[in-house]
């Protein structure tokens, strides 16, 4: 089919990778695959055992209401374009709105096989696709939502995630592995994007005094980490390796995989499981003696490559005037509702005379990780306006704009009061981070919605909020931990007890550079008492927290025990 | 396909229907006495649960014939002649998600649960 | 029906069990009868059936004299196979054929190839035109194929000239 070229941007787009005809017409061949496989389904040569995997690794999931369609946001950043096209599947194709994942990923509830096709088309044309989405390959690589931005970084992820998006799309050898394989990156030390807790986790470490052949970027490798049934801290694989042998060493940790993972049991597939039979060092040995005998010159990934496909990223032509940072604290000084959302919404830029801004997804009422249409077409229009036409999605199901100058932070805050998406809540104890659950999810255990949203209820005054500080709280629907419950200050993992809706708490987790695993604190409650469980928590860290703890700080010098004891109280 | 074990109940005394997916639009439908498949589970036949095993087996020439996919027993119980599925993972499927903006009516759960106890 | 690049070819192969007794040439033998024969009496061509979740390694010594390895899909979503050719064409610089065989499907066509298979075996009223298509169906992929010479780098290249 023709590609509608008028949809093609006549510059590159800011903060991810501009396609080029060669991407595109990989993409329509891909679409031609998917039309031709939903045909075959349709006429009965393809039976559904056999469709399922080939509908899967372009993210159609059969779910608990309808077919639902997971779309890729490549490590989480979209050009306004983009977005658009995504408000217009929403309207068109759904029911008005997408949920952003905890990877980065957007999905739609109520799609039509028959009409997938088409959606994806609509998608390619504007470099957009669902490949790899699900199924047991490699997924969407995720990273920070702040790359290219915050002024902690390194080097920006983005680059090297599309580099390994592009080594592990229909890579021949890996598309059918034991399990799905989750790779994140973080261009920081300061690891936002939980790389410990992936199947690969790659963070940036600075350079050695004498840079090595592959350049100064090194990067700090993590295997086997993970969430779920049995949650796992990645071993680290290599404290340093340089950016030369990236795809090399990806290749020799996945070609260990996918022959000795387990093939018996689906629930002991994941490769943390392969990393903890054969343990940590007789793992690592298997990788780098596949990483020696590899022919490397033919996978070393060379400058000119890594330069090749920066060049393919837009960059944001940074020109803030003298008056931006003074015009943005005069901003603040005459309006109170602003100063406390830039308070929690905003995050350092690398430019003094810019900010990055957060865009709640986490309304009062709302479904967490839920935008309207609406609201996507006027992020569109805000990030085309103030931020070069960017949009990023964090894995805390928020949306970013990286860009924003300070002087015109103002207009952007009140953009987004007008359309109720202005919650100054990031990183708060209403900023909480929630699978779909039992309401869209046909794996799920209990709903986990409803009690975000009672959760926001009880904790909906602002001041309280603030008083509070940050705290991370994540719900699960179920032990697949979509919603990251392990890895939250408070985990919330719902089960279901004898027909009934019940929820666990787990304490002291972390996905950070600190990454832990959180404690159960004991047996599953009812959706209120586990309210007024939290409630409970919540007042104990008051009480006994230091100056500067924030609720994970109190929590771990405390121990479980206090807040067992005050969960459980009579 | 294989079964998911929360949909393998089939109490002594009970009714069932049969569900699934259309194949092409994904909903989830109910089979009718009439052998067609309705979006609403208020049309779906009701079997006892000493029949609801055969039936399934005769259902399963609307998966052979790409009508649906996914096709299993929903143990229900009855309320003012209507069905009402025992788990509420099958009710929400059958009535939508209880949040956002389309709300289902609510099921009447505290009635049912009365009517178990006084089993 | 076998099948090289897409199109059906004459199989000059058979499948010898254990306890058979070896023919002249053009068997597909196992692992363990392989391993277990007097390297010196060996029949030729002589091919071997590599079940899945065996390392290629073990053939080392064997490859120099093994015209065909043959490697099998219990299922079409076991891919040890693929990791298998790959060791074979790379490490090992097998030039023989490698099969697949069992369960695999047309779409999986591209990343055998791609992987150093040589032919496949599908079923006898296979529809022709769909593996066919499933053959030929990308022209860009983002790795380079193992059997490429001229891999100048790990990223994208074209797998037919670009229309």
């Amino acid at each position: 089919m023709q590609t509608d070229l008028a949809n093609r941007p006549a510059t590159l787009p800011v903060g991810t990778y501009g396609y080029d005809e060669v991407d595109y017409d990989f993409l329509r061949d891909r679409v031609a695959q998917f039309r031709e496989q939903v045909g075959r389904r349709l006429d009965g040569s393809l039976s559904e055992d056999e469709f399922k995997p080939l509908r899967l690794m372009n993210g159609l999931y059969l779910q608990l209401h309808a077919y639902m369609l997971r779309v890729a946001i490549p490590y989480g950043v979209l050009s306004s374009p983009q977005l658009r096209r995504l408000a217009h599947i929403a309207r068109q194709h759904d029911r008005g709105y997408g949920h952003f994942t905890t990877r980065q990923n957007i999905q739609f509830n109520w799609i039509k096989l028959d009409e997938t096709p088409d959606i994806l088309a609509q998608l390619a044309e504007v470099g957009v696709h669902a490949i790899q989405t699900s199924g047991n390959c490699i997924r969407n690589v995720t990273s920070d939502e702040f790359a290219g931005a915050a002024a902690d970084e390194l080097i920006d992820p983005r680059v090297y995630a599309e580099i390994m998006r592009q080594w592990s799309t229909l890579h021949p050898e890996f598309s059918f592995l034991p399990r799905k394989f989750k790779i994140a990156i973080s261009g920081s030390p300061h690891d936002r994007v939980a790389a410990r807790f992936h199947d690969i986790g790659v963070v940036a470490k600075p350079g050695l005094a004498t840079p090595g052949p592959g350049g100064a970027t090194g990067f700090q490798i993590f295997a086997g980490g993970g969430l779920g049934r049995t949650p796992a801290v990645g071993v680290e694989m290599r404290p340093w390796l340089p950016e030369g042998d990236l795809l090399a060493y990806l290749e020799a940790i996945l070609r260990v995989y996918n022959a000795h993972g387990r093939r018996d049991n689906l629930f002991k597939a994941r490769i943390k499981i392969l990393v903890q039979a054969l343990g940590p060092d007789a793992f690592r040995e298997q990788v780098e003696a596949e990483f020696a005998v590899m022919p490397r010159e033919r996978y070393r990934l060379e400058p000119e490559i890594v330069t090749a496909i920066r060049a393919r990223f837009g960059t944001p032509e940074l020109a803030a005037h003298d008056g931006a940072e003074a015009a943005l604290r005069e901003a603040r000084r005459r309006s109170l509702a602003f100063d406390q959302w830039v308070g929690t919404n905003t995050h350092p830029h690398r430019d003094p005379g810019y900010i990055a801004a957060v865009i709640s997804l986490k309304s009062q009422g709302a479904v967490p990780g839920d935008a309207t249409a609406e609201q996507m077409e006027v992020i569109a229009d805000l990030a085309d306006r103030f931020s070069f036409g960017e949009i990023r999605v964090s894995h805390l199901q928020n949306l970013v704009l990286g860009h924003v100058r300070k002087d015109e932070l103002h207009e952007v805050w009140q953009s987004l009061v007008a359309i109720g998406l202005a919650s100054p809540t990031s990183g708060l104890i209403s900023d909480i981070i929630c699978c779909p659950g039992l309401d869209y999810c046909a794996l799920a255990n209990a709903r986990s919605i409803p009690i975000a949203q009672r959760l926001n209820e009880r904790f909906a005054d602002l001041g309280l909020q603030r008083l509070i500080g940050p705290l991370r709280i994540n719900i699960s629907g179920c032990i697949n931990a979509c919603g990251h419950h392990h890895a939250g200050a408070i985990g919330i993992l719902g089960v279901d007890k004898k027909g009934e809706e019940f929820y666990q708490l787990t304490l002291g987790g972390s996905g950070e550079e600190d990454a832990s695993i959180g404690q159960i604190l004991g047996p599953a409650q009812s959706e209120a008492e586990t309210v007024d469980a939290v409630t409970r928590m919540v007042e104990l860290y008051l009480e006994q927290r230091e100056p500067g703890e924030r609720f994970l700080d109190t929590s771990r010098r405390l121990g479980a025990a206090p807040f067992k004891e005050v969960v459980y109280a009579p | 396909m294989s079964l998911d074990v929360r949909n393998n109940r089939r109490r002594e005394g009970r009714s069932s229907v049969i569900t699934a997916n259309r194949l092409r639009d994904g909903l989830v439908v109910w089979l009718r006495p009439d052998r067609t498949w309705s979006v609403d589970i208020g049309e779906a036949e009701i079997f006892g649960n000493d029949r609801i095993e055969s039936a399934i087996e005769g259902a399963r020439i609307f998966e052979q014939q790409r009508i649906v996919v996914g096709l299993y027993g929903v143990e229900i119980d009855q309320l003012a002649g209507r069905a009402i599925p025992f788990t509420e993972r099958e009710r929400i499927r059958a009535a939508g998600p209880t949040v956002g903006t389309d709300l289902p009516p609510p099921y009447p759960t505290a009635e049912l649960r009365d009517a178990h106890h006084a089993d | 029906m076998l099948l090289e690049r897409g199109e059906p070819v004459r199989d000059p192969w058979r499948r010898i069990g254990d306890d058979a007794p070896l023919p002249d040439g053009h068997c597909i033998i196992s692992l363990d009868r392989l391993l277990g024969l007097d390297a010196a009496r060996l029949p030729a061509p002589l091919g071997v059936s590599l079940p899945p979740d065996k390392e290629p390694e073990l053939l080392r010594d064997q490859l120099p004299v093994l015209a065909l390895v043959a490697l099998h899909f219990p299922i079409f979503r076991d891919g040890r196979a693929f990791t298998q050719a790959r060791a074979l064409r790379e490490h090992l610089a097998f030039g023989g054929e490698i099969r697949a065989t069992g369960g695999f499907l047309p779409d999986q066509y591209g990343f055998l190839l791609r992987c150093g298979v040589t032919t496949i075996e599908v079923a006898d009223d296979a529809d022709l035109a769909v593996w066919k298509t499933a053959a030929e169906r990308f022209h860009v992929a983002y790795q380079p194929s193992v059997l490429d010479p001229a891999a100048a780098g790990p990223l994208r290249r074209f797998l037919r000239p670009p229309a």
